[in-house]
């Protein structure tokens, strides 16, 4: 199991970066934790013609306050997150995220941009993410742009980032002194994939995003299951039945047929992340 | 044949060599280095057979490239002959019988080093989830947990444990 | 005894001479190797799962790098026969070259300096095939009008069995219960952490092909070489160095390995592969696979009267050496009846033929399956008749004063106390406080429940039990070679091999227990057919009675040897000589083994006068009994069931279990947690799925779960310790039983946390999506029930 050849070439800033996929030929393909993109090589899922490592690029690394966000870097790592290290726009929901995700191991590896690059929508950082309001700061060979994180993730592991394009930043809105929040991950054991995985956000009185990974192609923001939480005051259990309506509503309005076994999972962690945000 | 140029540190010793850029840095260690306490259990990143150090931090040596590793420290288990700590994980390790065919062994003692030092586990439960990224096939985990949690017992009741990790 | 008292000998928790070198990274595995002018080797495998190969066009300048079926000479296709009547056999090609029935079967290989060259040539290769259609499901496969794999057999059936004894029709007529259940265990793999592997090279000194192998059975490799290539047996060396793990899949000599070996005696290049875990998936062998339809008959107290199974068995394409695929079917009907008393049995099954991956020898071997079947049965036999699991259990099991106790399906279940097992698990898991508190209810609104599942288990069987199987290899003994050297140190040379059973040391114990020999003077050699006698292996929990066996024996024998030595030296009778702490003593003074060794091989002159030099024996042992001896075991689970999301978790586990005089409990614990954690994988986790045309849908530890250490609770183990009476020492083999009844114990036990909604698992691995699915199917069955009346 090892990875066909490529060439390899470790970018100094962004600008080299970009200068090293435009003089590339064939394929050329950034790399930065590589804890994705690693095992698709080996597996040969992958096959560039040629790396270019985004891990040497300091700009990636920062995390820093601006005004009412957080700005993190691309390349911050899951165990900086984890750990407590950086500024923490979240109320704690990213560390306690962070912690669960995958293994040590990877964690030290893996980055927040690659995560959101890979656009699975069974991870952990498009779903909350999302959930938090997030912006994605992207640069190019035609400049920078940015974008709604909603808008950014288009498909099942494939997002609105063109082949040269990188992802620079992150920024994401702090939330308020009231604002709770409620996770809630269905998965076989700790670190493995999820089978289902609810976020819901109360930024504060009637403003609510709930976000539901696994079920569709993307992350989705679940409006019905949102506006019904912002309309309820605290949590009561007998509101289940109306989370499980409101989740059929959402998933049919997306266009997304799931069935009764996975309907009753999915609204399970919809309701404990709501009932965790609530209560 | 592609090559890049890569100098190195491993296990305290400076190390320049010729690899290809598609090189885990496990496979080189392996290869190039004749150091095979790093094992390939599944080379896509789960298993965690091939845990080393990369800069003082656990990685998985499969799915880390060995140019990547171009100017960083790597430190496999060979390089812990003599470390305190890790001959408090063997010598507990053989009491609990936290092993039996020795394939997991090097990535788990690694990795439990990393976790006695990190400081970041309490319960046994916690223990549990720091440790789901190494699969033992052979064990069912009793011995090695048992032993992690006895050695690092010692490890913080040794003489002037205070001062800080060796 | 030489070792009584000593902290080494038997009985005693030695910790293990093998940990050291694993401790330090210094484990030798057949990856870690190296030899000059080495060629790695990556295979072409199939990526259809059954179809007619129409061209290999393998790209200009590459073709001296790729072997093809047609390039390999002397080396034959694998032919596994059996003997049970009615067997279909079929080459197993080493490279496909005309049909592949599997994916992931091997079709070329391809050489190369690394595992990465040989890996693009393997790419660079255009395969061409004509897809047939592909034979997936084992009930479909045996079908009139399904595909042939095997053109010629008429029917996609490797063998068919029938049982039957006592008077099932009048079990059915006296019956207050019957109970019909399917039950499904799905497909898994084994999974050691260390893959396959093979270094083979010519040595030219000895004129020899030298063999490295991850194998479970260095001698039995060594024989079917000798079958497969032209080469004759004194000229094979074949060596197991480190094995990390085998579980029965490395008891099987594979296409690959064989080869690899016939290649490197071709061309006289040192060759080896290493197989990878995605390769583990597709071409290792799979296991559990089988179905089992089962009417069981009782009495309204619960007493069971009869059992009427039909077992299916999903073999995948081929039979593979030794024993092909006929092992689990036979297997499965001897088992089902398990520990209880049965009047009345009858079982029918055969062993279909499938475009997967060949099956074959996993820890617990049809035994899971079997476990399953009757342990969920006696669970349904208990609900129907209102009464504790456990007790109609203990009830129903063979009793102490009927040992020993012939079995319907003629097993002699040597001794012990059945019931008292299922007994102490239930204090273990104290059944009375999980009663409470599902009456009480869980705050987070989690179900809980507890479940029991009991086995006996056959080990150390001889020859004669091997015949009735039909298996061309009959293991029925081991061998070893005691050396005692000229400085009063210890050799044992071993037949058997040792992958993690810590073997290296309680055999060493055994020596150390007859002769008194130092522990730390004692070294075990195994794994090397050039060191030691011909032995079988290590498999079917039977190296520590049989290997065992053979040190005590040879053990004895050198006491026999030494004896005159010694009394020469001491000026006395060799009656009155007496072996410990590394000594001969007599009335009247003592000489260590140094001494005798001494004069043993360097000092002749000091021998007695009919006392041959050298210290140096050879046993064999093979056991009294060939029926084996009987270990058994009662695990008992408490689950918590989420009715929400079908997530359990273990949150109890007591392991009750009879292994006989124990050698070492450390290394025993050992094993029944190492054995219960793959039996919570098949319950929980474990499983390949296949789609309809045959691809296999987990390839990766991605895609396929193993337990990790979250997933295996603390294990509560009790020992009741009734010695056997026909092996040395009273031992009893039980390295596979922890993985039998894992299954059946967390089904039962979550049968018994969804008592009220009606819902049962009655198929592995009970991931949440099947629990789940349990739930919802029993509350449509409730509301379909309300909305008729």
């Amino acid at each position: 199991m090892k990875p066909a050849p490529f060439d390899y070439a470790a970018a100094r800033d962004l600008d080299h970066a970009l200068a090293l996929f435009g003089e590339a030929e064939g394929e050329a393909k950034y790399i930065a934790g590589g804890q994705t993109l690693g095992p698709m090589l080996n597996l040969r899922l992958s096959q560039p013609d040629r790396l270019i490592d985004l891990g040497r690029i300091d700009a990636l690394r920062d995390a820093r306050s601006e005004g009412d966000r957080v700005v993190f870097g691309a390349g911050v790592r899951h165990a900086e997150i984890e750990d407590g290290l950086l500024p923490d726009p979240s109320g704690g929901l990213m560390p306690q995220a962070a912690a669960r995700l995958a293994y040590r191991a990877i964690r030290n590896r893996g980055t927040l941009g690659g995560s959101l690059v890979h656009a699975d929508p069974a991870a952990e950082w498009p779903n909350i993410l999302l959930a938090l309001d997030a912006t994605v700061h992207l640069r190019g060979l035609a400049g920078a742009r940015e974008v709604r994180l909603g808008d950014f993730q288009l498909g099942y592991l494939t997002t609105d980032l063109a082949p040269d394009e990188i992802v620079a930043s992150i920024s994401i809105p702090v939330l308020g002194p009231t604002a709770r929040w409620g996770y809630h991950k269905l998965c076989r054991q700790p670190g493995e994939f999820a089978q289902s995985l609810a976020v819901t956000v109360v930024f504060g009185p009637g403003r609510v995003r709930c976000v539901l990974g696994c079920a569709g192609p993307v992350p989705l923001l679940l409006k019905a299951v949102s506006a019904l939480a912002g309309g309820v005051s605290g949590w009561r259990d007998d509101v289940r039945t109306e989370i499980a309506a409101a989740l059929e509503t959402d998933l049919s309005a997306a266009g997304i047929a799931v069935d009764a076994v996975d309907l009753r999972a999915h609204a399970a962690t919809v309701a404990r992340s709501m009932k965790d945000a609530l209560a | 044949m592609i090559r890049r140029e890569i100098a190195l540190e491993v296990n305290g010793r400076s190390v320049h060599a010729s690899v290809e850029p598609r090189q885990s840095l496990a496979d080189y260690l392996r290869d190039g280095l004749d150091l095979t306490a790093t094992h390939l259990g599944c080379e896509h990143g789960v298993c965690g057979a091939c845990t080393l150090l990369l800069d003082g931090e656990p990685v998985r040596g499969c799915i880390t490239l060995a140019v990547a590793a171009e100017g960083r420290r790597v430190d496999t288990l060979e390089a812990f002959d003599e470390d305190p700590l890790m001959n408090l994980l063997r010598q507990a390790f053989s009491e609990h019988h936290g092993l039996q065919c020795g394939f997991c062994t090097p990535g788990m003692l690694l990795m439990a080093r990393d976790i006695i030092l990190s400081d970041r586990v309490a319960s046994d439960a916690e223990l549990r989830v720091a440790l789901s990224g190494n699969i033992c096939r052979c064990t069912g985990y009793a011995g090695i947990l048992r032993a992690i949690s006895a050695a690092r017992e010692a490890w913080q009741a040794r003489p002037h444990a205070a001062t800080g990790p060796a | 005894m030489g070792g009584e008292g000593s902290g080494f000998g038997i009985g005693d928790a030695v910790r293990r001479k093998e940990d050291r070198r694993h401790l330090f990274g210094r484990g030798q595995f057949t990856a870690d190797l190296r030899i000059p002018r080495l060629q790695e080797v990556a295979f072409l495998r199939s990526p259809i799962a059954h179809g007619r190969i129409r061209a290999i066009h393998v790209p200009e300048g590459l073709r001296d790098r790729v072997v093809l079926a047609g390039d390999l000479r002397g080396a034959r296709s694998i032919r596994a026969v059996t003997d049970a009547p009615g067997f279909n056999a079929a080459d197993f090609p080493l490279l496909a070259s005309d049909k592949v029935l599997f994916v992931g079967q091997p079709v070329a290989m391809c050489l190369a300096p690394s595992r990465a060259e040989a890996e693009d040539i393997a790419q660079a290769i255009d395969l061409e095939i004509d897809e047939l259609p592909a034979v997936v499901d084992m009930e479909a496969a045996v079908r009139p009008d399904a595909p042939l794999l095997h053109e010629g057999w008429g029917r996609n059936v490797f063998l068919t069995r029938e049982f039957e004894a006592g008077d099932l029709e009048r079990a059915r007529a006296e019956a207050a219960v019957t109970i019909e259940r399917t039950y499904r265990l799905n497909r898994q793999a084994g999974v050691s952490m260390e893959g396959r592997a093979i270094l083979a090279h010519w040595d030219d000194r000895l004129d020899e092909l030298v063999v490295w192998n991850s194998t479970q059975m260095p001698h039995q490799v060594r024989y079917a070489l000798a079958l497969h290539l032209d080469l004759d047996e004194h000229r094979i060396r074949v060596v197991a160095p480190d094995v990390g793990g085998g579980f029965g899949l490395k008891n099987i000599v594979y296409p690959e390995e064989i080869a690899v070996a016939a290649l490197a005696a071709q061309v006289r290049q040192p060759l080896r592969w290493i197989e990878d875990r995605r390769e583990h998936f597709l071409a290792s062998i799979h296991c559990r696979e089988t179905l089992y339809n089962v009417t069981a008959f009782a009495t309204a107290e619960g007493r069971l009267l009869g059992v009427d199974v039909t077992v299916q068995v999903d073999a995948g394409a081929y039979a593979t050496w030794p024993n092909g695929p006929n092992m689990e079917l036979g297997m499965a009907i001897k088992n089902v009846p398990g520990p209880y008393r049965l009047e009345a049995y009858r079982a029918r099954g055969w062993t279909a033929a499938t475009n997967k991956a060949p099956i074959g020898p996993y820890r617990g071997v049809a035994r899971p399956g079997a476990c399953f079947c009757i342990e969920r049965t006696i669970d349904e036999i208990a609900r129907a008749v209102g009464r504790e699991p456990h007790e109609v259990r203990m009830e129903n099991m063979v009793r102490p004063d009927q040992m020993p106790y012939r079995s319907l399906t003629n097993m002699l279940y040597d001794n012990g106390d059945y019931a008292e097992s299922v007994r102490i698990a239930a204090d273990l898991v104290d059944v009375a406080s999980v009663r409470a508190r599902q009456a009480q209810g869980e705050a987070d609104g989690r179900l809980i429940g507890v479940g029991f599942a009991a086995y006996t288990e056959q080990t150390a069987h001889g020859c004669g039990e091997w015949i009735t199987r039909g298996v061309p290899i009959i293991p029925g003994y081991e061998s070893c070679t005691a050396r005692l050297m000229s400085d009063g140190s210890l050799q044992l040379l071993v037949g058997i091999q040792s992958h993690g059973q810590g073997l290296e040391t309680t055999l060493a114990q055994v020596a150390h227990h007859e002769l008194g020999v130092p522990f730390e003077r004692i070294s075990v050699r195994h794994g090397d057919s050039a060191l030691s006698p011909f032995g079988m292996g290590t498999f079917a929990s039977r190296s520590m009675v049989m290997a065992g066996g053979a040190v005590a024996r040879a053990s004895r024998m050198l006491a026999a040897r030494i004896r005159p030595i010694a009394a020469q030296l001491l000026q006395c009778t060799p009656d009155a000589i007496t072996l410990r702490d590394g000594a001969a003593h007599g009335p009247q003074g003592s000489v260590d083994f140094a001494e005798i060794g001494r004069v043993a091989y360097v000092r002749q002159e000091g021998l007695p006068r009919d006392a041959a030099p050298t210290l140096d024996v050879t046993a064999t042992y093979s056991p009294e009994i060939d029926t084996g001896v009987f270990c058994y075991s009662t695990h008992a689970a408490v689950v918590a069931v989420d009715p929400g999301t079908g997530t359990v978790e273990i949150l109890d586990y007591a392991v009750v279990e009879d292994c006989g005089t124990i050698v070492n409990p450390m290394i025993v614990d050992g094993q029944i947690v190492g054995g219960v954690a793959q039996g919570i994988g098949n319950a929980l986790y474990e499983e390949i799925p296949y789609d309809t045309s045959g691809q296999p849908l987990a390839t990766t530890l991605a895609d396929y779960l193993l337990p990790g250490a979250p997933a295996i609770p603390g294990i509560k183990i009790a020992h009741m310790c009734t010695p056997a009476e026909h092996t040395e020492y009273g031992m009893k083999g039980m390295g596979e039983g922890g993985a039998i009844s894992p299954p059946a114990a967390i089904a039962n036990a979550l049968r018994d946390a969804l008592a009220d909604t009606g819902a049962e698992l009655c198929e592995t691995p009970m991931t949440p999506r099947r629990v789940l699915a349990a739930i919802l199917a029993a509350e449509s069955r409730i509301h379909a029930r309300e909305a008729a009346e």
